[in-house]
Order: structure tokens, then C-alpha cells, then sequence
């Protein structure tokens, strides 16, 4: 780290103190110290300029920063003195200037291409490699604008190399393949001198994609797979699109591997959808984990093709410290001709051991489901019957309930969000779930419960990769009913935790074991995700949220959570931690739990596994 | 009227009676008193008469004298003291310090002839020559060394009739301080004549003895000496004779304009026995010369080259036989006169590390000047050549650092000088590349047939082209490739996409140099390369195609060698590459041939370099995946685990959209590896390879975005990271959910 941002920490550290708890603060310069790098002294190393490092005996560079060379480049620059073979005897000797012009070529791999050389008093060679060359600037065709060269971060100004350019050449063929065209031909050139990059393609022609050739799955009818069309056949090609078909076609896990080829004729784009079947029974455990649920457990067993239109039968056991559930139920694909309706039987025996209450619960249910896409976004409805029995083991309700109730859900999911999933960054979704269920009809209590939730990210000017990603999510919920008291704990609704106000503990609005009819919140959340290295992404959020004890009502006060946090995507997965402080709207003397415990606090959480 | 007549015809007899006795008289005083004539009255009176023609002739005292010795003969003397000469018409300017000429008058013919010149002193003589100053020509061009006006003036004036068939005895001229304004520079000379023979024949053709030496501006002429042979002046004058001597450097300043371009090394110029011979005609003269010569370089040693002893001096014969204008002149370009032959031979060169032959010999025609040239270079001992080269900047690269042999160049070309409106050197030379190498692993024999041509603009500013083309034939070539693992192979050649900009010039004026060079296999044997991969050298053979602007042409293939697939032996039958003018279009060809127990497998490769096309073909048939599970794993797919299954998924994606590249199949097939990936968003294909125990590297992944983007993220073997969306058993879930699960297909 450097001694001016030292001190730069140092100061806020001070000022920190003055005006915040001194965990807070001292958990804020441990976070930066972690995830700004500085805590390696990358700095010092950088900070010193034109340091001479040996490469090997008579072979020296200066360089600002350490560059590593391979064994097999060191054997190319120093020759090959360790070896026994013909081709070490070959290559034990490399002349000077052979020896400079692999070292060349090897440094143009890491963007110095204008390396000098000299020799020191002892004859041996000084490589002074020079500055590094980074790309100035990235001129196009017109036809390439479709997504503006402006809006490739990392690009200009990043180090010019051949590895920048074959992404610079993939990202355009990706954005091409998104517009239309299936099969373009994209290549980059730069000079190193001036740091200008001149793109040029061949684009063919924006073509519609006209038909999908399937290869034959043993024991399934054909175009069983083509419920997980996120394309229309007849519709501009999308590479996105496909690509977004091929992953549902994975994660339902349905075959072992698919993938399409698209294949320009001049008729139009025509995908070869080519299939490895595998097995078709999978077993699966995993976990996540959150300082709510410390672990979360999943053991599951699937069938994938049961019958000749790939239905499936899932049983999932999910377990954490708060919940545990056994799951079980069949998509059903009963047409051969409407292949995106489905019927789905399920069974569910859930434990909730939450700190208002606890329940015992068994569900049953079988719905309708129909599942589409348009161009842009893809929907899902559902609507069946349902009974649910519930025991409340601890907290409010009677201590046995039995409903029966007719589900009904919509989910609306635009692609862009379904493609990022893993590193949400753009689209929306919007769920609508509404339960009936009525003492008249076998219900031990009336209520109707409706919620609407959803979720939006933005990716501000539609960088790639994104500069900022302002996130919104929002629910309202309301359990409408005549006889309150009836209602089971587990239908009762209470706020906190990651899930929507992250200032409070889990569940632990409105701070007793009453619960609320009404929920609501929105939080907006502002990540910047290229602001630190390794993918470490911090970011703000704001979350505001409110209860009503009755049925489609909202009473005082506003829950209110700012905070501040960070994720990062780390190879085996993302990993979210953040810290907010809870505030009320009625001030933080009013903010205690039915035990007189203050909820004003600071809220930390770590998890792993979970998303915004 | 008779008698008048014979009045006046006595008075006219008389008269010439009179006049012919006068005359006698007048004769006889003459012959008896020449001083009458030859005094030094009437000479002044001739140098004034002398300047009607634009010469100018005077001295400083003069006694002039003349002695009858004979009936009819006289001796003439004359002593000058400061004899000079000048004058706008004056063919030199300057003095004679003291000047003698005695001369013998026969009077027995009309008109008196001089039958005999000398003694002849000539001594303490300085002049100056310069000839007119040369115009700059229409293109406003300064005239080259040697160039137009700068004639020498070796075509002798014809004598007057009176002087013809003298006799010559005793002469000597002394010139100490003769200044040429010959170029830009003035060059002075001092030279010295001596009638070779004064007891001998004093006819002509007249001997002298000449020596001459001088100082240049670079250089000196020091004791340039011999005897020369004035045949005769005026019409069929010639000038013959054998020069010895030495120029010191002052050669160089014939061909460079600035002298400050001339190489410290080159010392001087001797001439051995230097036979020359001007012969004059009415229009033309005649040069004949064999000049044997020897250049004195003494070469400093040079710091690259230490081990270096370079020649200290190269002898050569320089011999012409050309005809040339009477007025000879090193114009350029030639006078279109000049015809004729210049030979030069010169004696071999042998060094320990370098033998050279060359051989010269130009023809001169309409001021054209065609050579033809004979080199020879041998390299005897190609290890002292790499041991000389070793600490040069042209130091023998690897691996061709460890042979030994030799190597020879002999080219046989011409050198055309062409004058003219359109002035060019055109230097054309085929020539002949052969070489015999060896070590202990290596073979590097080639022969190759060539031609180099190379065209100069010596007067207009145009570009210069030159064209290599040439055949090489690979006879016995067996070479070691760098050791690397292929998983994570160096980079060899710079990224040709990035490069400088070409800075704008104008194409017409830039130098054009164009190659078009043909490398193939002889049919002996293919090129053997050792790679560490291959347990033995992989045979290929090659047919390509090298030229400037043009893509690579050609064909390589590989032949039958035994080698491992996936730790199986095979055998790779055949692979073969047509490049095509893109080499991504470029078709490609092979089979490999593994045997199991049970099958016999092929992997066919089709296809072009940009988009390879694997088949897989077995005895007996096996479907398609698998035969890749065989093939990949030595099992069948019903025995594969998930991971296993996964990969032979991707494989079979990346096979069937043509993502693996050349150098991946390769690499996969040589390499043990651990999975294999393939990202149809990006077409990237990916193979995580065991390097060595404990360590692995993935192959082909791009660092990005896409990586991270698949719902489910593959991490290794029955690992991946699962992230749902919707669940049907949490309704209403707001947060996306992953998982690092471990699954297994059954």
C-alpha cells in the first residue's frame, strides 16, 4: 500500500471513530485492507521502478514489476542446460539474439513490444523492457456499432495484448451473434505504437433461424427438449437465446449434455441440436450457508425421462439450522403436442424452527403449470389445489390448522435476467402468488393471501462488464382474513434478514411472535462491480420496509437499512457479506422485541450461495 | 616591238637569275649563319604570334643559339629560364623553372624538318590543368566522380609535319608540382619523364621512363612507375607500356564522392607489371591493359568477430581490351563509344573459416557495360564458421548451432550498368546453396538453386527492386525441436495482428524487395523433426511456397510414425495440410489408427485448419459417442462417472462444432488430461491437463464473463456450483440460491 493512501486510511479511520461504533470502523479498514490488495504491499513492490532481476546467468531485465517467465520460455532466452536429450543438446546454446528475439515475442504476450537491450560491464544482457502498450483507442466498420465499442470497459486503457484481443474478438462475435448474426467472422488488429485497435468483420447476413435438427434420444419422442426453447423458430437468431436454452436443458438436467450448432444456409440459420444422453437418474448433494442458517443442506434424487416426453420426479431433502423440508413432486408432460403444459403433483413436510415461532407442516398440491417465452422474456403460470396441515409447534395460531386452498402463480422472467443469473447485472422478474382457500371449502380457517413480488437490475449505460449495477427488488404481501387469530404462525409475516430488510436479524420485525397480516419492502442496492480486483464487488444499499397487523394495511413505523457490503465470485461460488444498521422511523427507543431486547444494532451477515 | 620583247625577257631572266642567287646566298647564310633565323628576336616574335591563338607564351630569359654541322643541318639551342606558358587556349599553365631543348634542322628538304630533338631538360616544372568547369546537366545533377568533364587528356595532339620521324635522344622532363582540377578536389601530381634509351633506336616509337607519384585528397600516389611507348603522334599516335607502383588509397576517390565515406581499411592499390597500351585512331583510341593488382587492406580485427583473421590483402588481375574515344573521358554514363572487355580475376581467398573464388568479366558496348561474375564460397568447417559468428550479431541460431560440415555458395550472374536515357545497374545472379551438416541427433543437407536479381536507378530517384527466388531442396534433414510441454507451449512468433502502422510513403519511390522461395523435401527422404512428444522423429514432407505479398502455397504432410494417443500406441497413417490462400480454408487431412483388443479405431481428421472436423470410424461399428468413450477414457460410456460422462459431452461438442483446433487435438491426444470442457456460448474449448503430479493447467479457457455465466458451473470431477431461479417448494422466494453440489448420474 502506498504511504498516501496509508495515511488517507488512517484519517477516515480517525474520523470513523467519532461518529460510529469502533467494531464498525475497524471491520471497515480490516475490509478494505482484505479486498483492495494492499495488504500483499503490491504497492511497495510496484512503487519501486526499474528493479533488475535475473531471468538466468547472463540475462537480466528491469522492470518495474516482477514478470514471470515459464520454464520452457527460460529454456528458449538461457538455453537448455538441464536437459540430457537430443533436444536439450539441440538447445543448449541460444545466441544473443535469438535469445532477444524469443524474449521479445514472450514480453509481447505480456504488452511490452518495445524492449531495448544493452550490455552491462560483465557482458551480460540488460533487457530494459520499456513501457507497456495499452489500447488508446478501438476503431470499427459502422456495421460493428450495434453495440457501441464505447460501452467494452477493460478495453481501452487495458494493456494491449493477444489475449485482449481475442476477447475483444469474442465479445464481438457474441454481440453479433445477439443481433442476428449467426455465423460472423471478427478480427482485431492493434499497433502497439499508438495503441489503436482496428476491428473488422464479416458479417453475412442477419438471418432468421429456421428450423432445429434434432439427433434421436433413445426411448423420448422427438422435440421432447423443445419446451426449454427460449428461440422461436421463425424469429432473428439470438446466440443468447440458444445458449439460454441449452443451460434449462442442463439444469433440469434432463440428458447429460446438449448444445446447438447453428449452421448459416442461405434459407437461414439452421441449429443442430446434438444431445449425450447420460444416465437418467442423478443424485445430488449440496450446500450453501449464511450466518441466518449456518448451513444449508440439499440431498436430492431425480429421474429425468420418466416416460417418453421426459417427465420428471424429483424428491429433495433441504435442511439448515432454521428449516428443514422434504420434497417431493412429478412434472408431468401428458401431450405430446402442447409440450410447455404441464401437470405437477407435489408433497412437501417442512420443519420451521424460526425465532417467533415454530411449525410442522405437510402440503399437498397438484397444479396446472404452462410455461412460455417470448422474444424477451419468459413466463410461467400455474394453478392447482393444494391442503396444508400445519402444526404450530411454538408462537402464534392455533395449534393445528388444515387448508385447503386453490394456488395460483405467475412468474414473469425477462431473459437478460434468466441469462445472468450467476452475475445478475440486467432484466427483471415479477412473481404473483394468490392462495384461496375458504372455511366453506374444508378449511379450518378463510383467508386469501396475495403477494406480489419482483426484482430489477440496471446496468448503468450498458458497460461491458458492468460499471455499476443498481438493483431493486420489492414484495407486498398481504394475507387477507376474517378471523386473524386463526391464522397459523407460518402464514403470518414477519421482516429481516438478506432476504429484505438486511439492517435486522432474521425474522425479527415487527419485533414479536404476533407477526404481521401486510408485509412490504423495497431495497435498492448499488454494486460496483469492477471497482476492486479479484471480483470483488462491493456495494450500498438502502432498504425500507413496513408491516401491518391487519389484512391490506401498513401501520408505523418505516423500517429503514442502509449498509454497505460486498460480494465476490469466487471460483467455488459467491460469497456475500454486508453490514447495515436498522433505524425506525419511530426512532430507536421504540425498536425493541417482545423480550425488551433493543433491535437497534448493527447487522452482519456472511453467506454463501445467495444473491440479491 | 621584237626587240622590246626580248628587252624584257632579259630583264625578267635577270632578274630570277638575281633572285635565285639571292635566295642561294640567302640559303647558304642561313645554313652557315642560322642564328640569322633561330635568334632570340625572332622566337619572341613567334610567341607573340602564338598569342593570336589564344596561348601565351613567355620566360624570363632565353639564349637561343644555332650551329651549322653540317651541308644542311644545324643545331638548334635553346635555354629558357622560367619558361611558362598560359592562355585562355593553353592546354596547362605554369612554368618550367629552366628549360634546354636542343634540336638538329635538316635543311635538305622543303621545309625543313627536325630530324633530330634532344638533349630535352625540362626541369622544375609546375603547372596547373583544370578543364572547363563542368556544366550541370539539365537535371541539375552534379556529375559523379570521374564524371562528364573531368576528360583525361590522353589523345595525343597530332605533330606538325616538321617534327615527324625526329629522332629522340636525352629526354627528360621534370615535373614537381603538377595540380589536376579533375574532380572536386584538386589532386596534385609530380612526375618525371626519361627517354628510356638514348643510345638506342631514336625513332619513334619513343621509351620513356616514367615515374609519377602525387597526393590525393584521399590518398596518395606514391612511386607509380614505368616505362611507356609513344608509337607515334597524330594520326595512329599510341602510348603503350608497364607500369609498377603503388596508389595508396587514392583509388577509392574514383568511385565515392565523399571522401569521408572511405574505409580506414583499405590501404592502397599496388600495380605488379601493369602492361598498358592506348592506341590512337582518327576517331577512337584503344586500350589495352593487363593489370595485375593487389589491394592492401589490412583489416582491423573486428570486435564481433574476434577469432576473425581477415585477409591483409586480395590480389586480382585487372585486364581490358577497349576501345574508347579519342578524348577519353570517365563520363557517366559511358560514352556510347566504349566498347570492348574488362576482365577481373581475382586470386582466391583462403581463410580457415571462408574460401572465396571471384571472377569478373565485363563487357562494354554502346555504353553498356555487361559483366558476368563468378563467385565461390565455401565454408569448409561450418563449426568454425558458428565459432567466429558466435559473439556477432549474426551468430548460427539453435538448433543448427551444434553442426558440422560445410556449406557452399557459387553464384555465375552478370552486372549490367546500362547508360543511357534510363541509367540502372542490373545485377542478376542464379546461384547454387548446398550443404552438408551433421551432429549427433541432426541432419541439415539442403541444395537449392536460385536467382537474385537487383535493379538500380543510378540516375533518376526511383526505387530499387530487387527478386530472390529460389528452390531448396530438403535432401536429409533431420532437425530437434525446442523442449516444451505442449500444454502450456511457448509462443514462437510475435502475434502477426499486432504491429506498427506502416508509416505512408509513396509506393512508387519506396525499394521493392520481393522473394519467392520454394522449400521441399527431396524424394529421398522426408524432413525428420524430434519433438519430445513423438517417441520418434516425425516425418514429414513439404512442398512450400515463400513470396512477398503472397500467402503461404503448398502442401505438408506427415507420414506413417508410430506414437501415443491417450498413453495408447497408434499410428499415425498419414496427415496431410493444402494451404489454401487463407490458411483457416485450408483442408486438412489424417488418420490415426489405435488398436484395442476389440476394435480398431481411426480417428479421421477432416475438414479445414479454421474448422477441423474429427471422425471416428471402427471395425467394428460402434456408435459415434461411444467410440469417443472408448477412445477418451479406454471404456465404455456405461462405465464412465459423471464427470467423465461431462466431458465426453463437451468433447463431443466441441468435436461436433468443429471448436478444437488443430494444435488442441494434438495437444489432447499426447497429453494426459484430467477433463474436458466446452462453452458453446463462447465456442470456447477448454482441457484441464495434468502437468505433472500435483500441478494441472486448463487449456483454451478465456478468462471473461462467459466462464461464470452457466447455471451450472462444472468445478471438477461430480463438483459444480447449481443456481435455480424457481423452485416449486419455495414460493415466493426472492433471492437466487446456489449450491456447491456433488452429483452423480446412474
Amino acid at each position: 500500500m502506498r504511504a498516501s493512501a496509508r495515511v488517507m486510511l488512517y484519517l477516515w479511520y480517525r474520523e470513523c471513530l467519532r461518529h460510529a461504533k469502533g467494531h464498525f470502523c475497524r471491520v471497515s479498514v480490516l475490509f478494505c485492507l482484505v479486498f483492495s490488495g494492499c495488504a500483499t504491499g503490491k504497492g511497495d513492490v510496484a512503487a519501486q521502478e526499474g528493479v533488475l532481476r535475473e531471468i538466468c546467468p547472463g540475462f537480466l531485465i528491469r522492470a518495474e514489476r516482477d514478470i514471470s517467465f515459464s520454464a520452457a520460455e527460460k529454456r528458449l532466452i538461457c538455453g537448455d542446460r538441464e536437459g540430457k536429450g537430443p533436444q536439450s543438446i539441440a538447445w543448449r546454446e541460444i545466441p544473443d539474439w535469438q535469445a532477444k528475439y524469443h524474449f521479445k515475442t514472450f514480453l509481447e504476450e505480456r504488452g511490452y513490444f518495445f524492449p531495448e537491450f544493452r550490455e552491462d560491464s560483465s557482458g551480460r544482457i540488460v533487457a530494459e523492457i520499456g513501457p507497456r502498450s495499452e489500447v488508446t483507442a478501438v476503431v470499427t466498420q459502422q456495421q460493428l456499432l450495434i453495440e457501441p465499442i464505447e460501452k467494452r470497459r477493460l478495453i481501452v486503457g487495458s494493456v494491449l495484448t493477444p489475449t485482449l484481443l481475442n476477447r475483444l474478438e469474442k465479445t464481438t462475435v457474441d454481440s453479433l451473434q445477439e443481433s442476428g448474426y449467426a455465423c460472423p467472422e471478427v478480427t482485431a488488429e492493434a499497433d502497439p505504437r499508438t495503441g489503436i485497435v482496428r476491428l473488422d468483420a464479416r458479417l453475412g447476413q442477419r438471418q432468421n433461424i429456421v428450423a432445429v435438427e434434432e439427433s434421436e434420444i433413445e426411448s423420448l419422442e422427438e422435440g421432447s427438449l423443445r419446451r426449454y426453447d427460449a428461440f422461436k423458430i421463425g424469429e432473428t437468431y439470438d446466440g443468447r437465446l440458444v445458449t439460454l436454452t441449452e443451460r434449462r436443458i442442463m439444469n433440469d438436467e434432463v440428458v447429460q449434455g446438449a448444445y446447438f450448432i447453428p449452421r448459416c444456409e442461405p434459407q437461414g440459420v439452421v441449429l443442430r441440436q446434438e444431445v449425450t444422453v447420460g444416465p437418467p437418474r442423478v443424485i445430488s448433494v449440496g450446500f450453501g450457508a449464511n450466518t441466518e442458517g449456518i448451513v444449508q443442506g440439499r440431498v436430492s434424487w431425480r429421474s429425468t425421462r420418466v416416460g417418453q416426453r421426459a417427465s420428471l420426479i424429483d424428491v429433495t431433502l433441504l435442511a439448515s439450522t432454521r428449516e428443514q423440508s422434504l420434497n417431493a413432486w412429478l412434472e408431468w408432460y401428458y401431450t405430446s403436442t402442447q409440450r410447455w403444459h404441464f401437470l405437477r403433483p407435489f408433497a412437501q413436510l417442512r420443519h420451521q424452527n424460526e425465532r417467533p415461532f415454530e411449525s410442522l407442516s405437510v402440503r399437498t398440491e397438484a397444479a396446472f403449470v404452462t410455461r412460455g417465452d417470448s422474444r424477451r422474456l419468459g413466463f410461467s403460470a400455474s394453478i392447482g389445489p393444494a391442503w396444508n396441515g400445519v402444526r404450530t409447534l411454538r408462537g402464534t395460531g392455533p395449534p393445528d390448522s388444515s387448508i385447503v386452498s386453490l394456488n395460483a402463480a405467475l412468474d414473469v422472467i425477462s431473459h437478460a435476467f434468466e441469462f445472468y443469473t450467476t452475475s445478475p447485472r440486467t432484466g427483471f422478474r415479477i412473481g404473483l402468488a394468490a392462495d384461496f382457500s375458504s372455511r366453506a371449502l374444508l378449511s379450518s380457517v378463510t383467508l386469501q393471501s396475495l403477494a406480489l413480488n419482483g426484482q430489477a437490475l440496471w446496468n448503468f449505460r450498458g458497460y461491458l462488464p458492468p460499471l455499476w449495477v443498481l438493483g431493486f427488488r420489492w414484495s407486498l404481501a398481504s394475507t387477507l382474513t376474517p378471523e386473524p387469530e386463526n391464522i397459523p404462525a407460518a402464514y403470518r409475516r414477519f421482516l429481516g434478514g438478506t432476504a429484505d430488510i438486511r439492517g435486522f436479524g432474521r425474522k425479527e420485525l415487527p419485533g414479536n411472535d404476533i407477526g404481521a397480516l401486510t408485509s412490504f419492502y423495497a431495497d435498492v442496492e448499488l454494486r460496483f462491480p469492477s471497482l476492486l480486483p479479484a471480483g470483488v464487488q462491493p456495494f450500498l444499499f438502502f432498504d425500507v420496509g413496513a408491516l401491518g397487523s391487519e389484512s391490506a394495511s401498513l401501520d408505523a413505523p418505516i423500517y429503514l437499512s442502509p449498509g454497505v457490503g460486498a460480494r465476490w465470485e469466487s471460483p467455488i461460488g459467491i460469497f456475500r457479506g454486508t453490514a447495515s444498521h436498522g433505524y425506525s422511523t419511530s426512532g430507536g427507543e421504540g425498536l425493541v422485541n417482545s423480550e425488551g431486547e433493543s433491535l437497534y444494532h448493527w447487522q452482519f451477515y456472511l453467506s454463501f450461495g445467495e444473491e440479491f | 616591238m621584237k626587240r622590246g620583247l626580248i628587252r624584257i625577257g632579259k630583264a625578267l631572266a635577270a632578274g630570277a637569275l638575281i633572285l635565285v642567287v639571292s635566295a642561294s646566298i640567302l640559303i647558304l647564310l642561313v645554313i652557315h649563319w642560322p642564328s640569322i633565323i633561330f635568334n632570340t628576336a625572332n622566337i619572341e616574335r613567334a610567341a607573340e604570334y602564338a598569342r593570336r591563338f589564344g596561348i601565351d607564351l613567355y620566360w624570363k630569359d632565353l639564349d637561343a643559339s644555332a650551329t651549322p654541322i653540317g651541308a644542311y643541318r644545324s643545331r638548334l639551342s635553346l635555354s629558357f629560364e622560367r619558361l611558362c606558358i598560359a592562355g585562355p587556349e593553353a592546354p596547362v599553365r605554369g612554368c618550367f623553372a629552366t628549360a634546354r631543348v636542343v634540336a638538329i634542322v635538316n635543311f635538305s628538304s622543303w621545309p625543313p624538318r627536325i630530324s633530330v630533338l634532344g638533349p630535352v631538360r625540362l626541369k622544375g616544372g609546375s603547372f596547373q590543368w583544370a578543364p572547363e568547369e563542368p556544366q550541370a546537366g539539365a537535371s541539375g545533377q552534379v556529375p559523379r566522380a570521374g564524371g562528364e568533364g573531368a576528360g583525361l587528356p590522353w589523345g595525343l595532339p597530332e605533330l606538325p609535319s616538321w617534327v615527324r620521324g625526329a629522332r629522340l635522344r636525352n629526354i627528360e622532363v621534370e615535373v614537381s608540382s603538377l595540380r589536376l582540377r579533375m574532380v572536386h578536389e584538386p589532386v596534385d601530381l609530380s612526375f618525371r619523364v626519361v627517354s628510356a634509351d638514348p643510345t638506342g633506336d631514336d625513332r619513334l616509337p619513343w621509351e620513356f621512363d616514367v615515374s609519377v607519384s602525387g597526393k590525393l585528397p584521399a590518398g596518395n600516389i606514391g612511386q607509380v612507375g614505368g616505362r611507356l611507348t609513344l608509337a607515334e603522334f597524330g594520326r595512329g599516335s599510341g602510348l603503350s607500356g608497364r607500369l609498377n607502383g603503388r596508389i595508396e588509397r587514392a583509388f577509392v576517390q574514383i568511385f565515392s564522392e565523399d571522401s569521408e565515406e572511405i574505409p580506414p581499411w583499405l590501404r592502397g592499390l599496388e600495380l605488379r607489371e601493369c602492361w598498358i597500351n592506348l592506341q590512337g585512331t582518327e576517331a577512337a583510341g584503344k586500350l589495352l591493359l593487363e593489370c595485375p593488382m593487389k589491394l592492401d587492406m589490412r583489416l582491423p580485427s573486428l570486435k564481433t568477430l574476434t577469432r576473425f583473421e581477415l585477409p591483409s590483402e586480395i590480389s586480382f588481375k585487372l585486364s581490358a581490351n577497349l576501345t574508347v574515344p579519342i578524348s577519353l573521358s570517365f563520363s557517366f554514363p559511358l560514352e556510347p563509344s566504349i566498347h570492348g572487355t574488362v576482365d577481373l580475376d581475382l586470386e582466391p581467398i583462403q581463410t580457415d573459416v571462408l574460401r572465396t573464388e571471384l571472377d569478373l568479366s565485363a563487357r562494354i558496348e554502346g555504353g553498356r557495360v555487361a559483366s558476368e561474375v563468378l563467385v565461390d564460397m565455401w565454408v569448409p568447417r561450418f563449426e568454425d564458421l558458428k565459432r567466429l559468428l558466435r559473439e556477432s550479431p549474426w551468430a548460427v541460431p539453435a538448433p543448427w548451432n551444434v553442426l558440422k560440415g560445410n556449406v557452399r555458395v557459387a553464384s555465375r550472374g552478370e552486372v549490367i550498368l546500362a547508360g543511357g536515357a534510363r541509367t540502372s545497374l542490373s545485377v542478376m545472379l542464379p546461384f547454387r546453396v548446398e550443404s552438408e551438416l551433421t551432429s549427433m541427433f541432426q541432419n541439415f543437407n539442403i541444395e537449392g538453386d536460385g536467382k537474385f536479381t537487383w535493379s538500380i536507378p543510378l540516375q533518376e530517384e526511383g526505387p530499387s527492386s530487387a527478386l530472390l527466388r529460389a528452390d531448396v531442396a530438403l535432401d536429409n534433414v533431420k532437425l530437434a525441436l525446442p523442449r516444451f510441454n505442449l500444454a502450456s507451449a511457448p509462443r514462437f512468433f510475435p502475434d502477426p495482428r499486432i504491429h506498427e502502422q506502416a508509416k505512408a510513403e509513396d509506393p512508387s519511390r519506396a525499394d521493392v524487395f520481393t522473394y519467392d522461395i520454394r522449400v521441399r523435401t527431396a524424394k529421398g527422404g522426408p524432413l525428420k523433426l524430434i519433438a519430445g512428444q513423438a517417441k520418434e522423429p516425425v516425418p514429414i514432407q513439404l512442398d512450400l511456397r515463400f513470396a512477398r505479398d503472397q500467402p503461404l502455397e503448398g502442401r505438408i504432410k506427415l507420414l506413417e510414425f508410430p506414437l501415443e494417443v491417450l498413453k495408447r500406441k497408434a499410428v499415425l497413417e498419414y496427415a496431410s495440410l493444402d494451404l489454401a490462400p487463407r490458411v483457416d480454408e485450408s483442408p486438412v487431412s489424417g488418420s490415426v489408427r489405435i488398436e484395442y483388443v476389440d476394435y480398431d479405431v481411426r480417428v479421421l481428421l477432416l475438414g479445414t485448419v479454421g474448422e477441423p472436423q474429427i471422425q471416428l470410424v471402427s471395425e467394428p461399428p460402434l456408435p459415434e459417442a461411444d467410440l469417443l468413450s472408448v477412445l477418451l477414457y479406454g471404456r465404455p460410456r456405461e462405465e464412465l462417472d459423471p464427470e467423465q460422462e461431462s466431458s465426453l459431452v463437451s468433447a463431443r461438442a466441441a468435436i461436433a462444432e468443429r471448436a478444437i483446433g488443430l494444435f488442441s487435438i494434438y495437444v489432447l491426444a499426447s497429453t494426459p488430461f484430467e477433463s474436458v470442457g466446452y462453452n458453446p456460448e463462447t465456442g470456447t474449448f477448454s482441457a484441464k491437463v495434468r502437468l505433472a503430479e500435483g500441478t494441472s493447467l486448463t487449456l483454451g479457457t478465456e478468462t471473461g464473463e462467459a466462464g461464470v455465466l452457466g447455471f451450472r458451473k462444472r468445478l471438477g470431477s461430480n463438483w459444480a456450483i447449481r443456481t435455480e431461479l424457481l423452485s416449486p417448494f419455495e414460493r415466493g422466494r426472492q433471492t437466487i440460491s446456489t449450491f456447491l453440489e456433488w452429483s452423480k448420474r446412474y
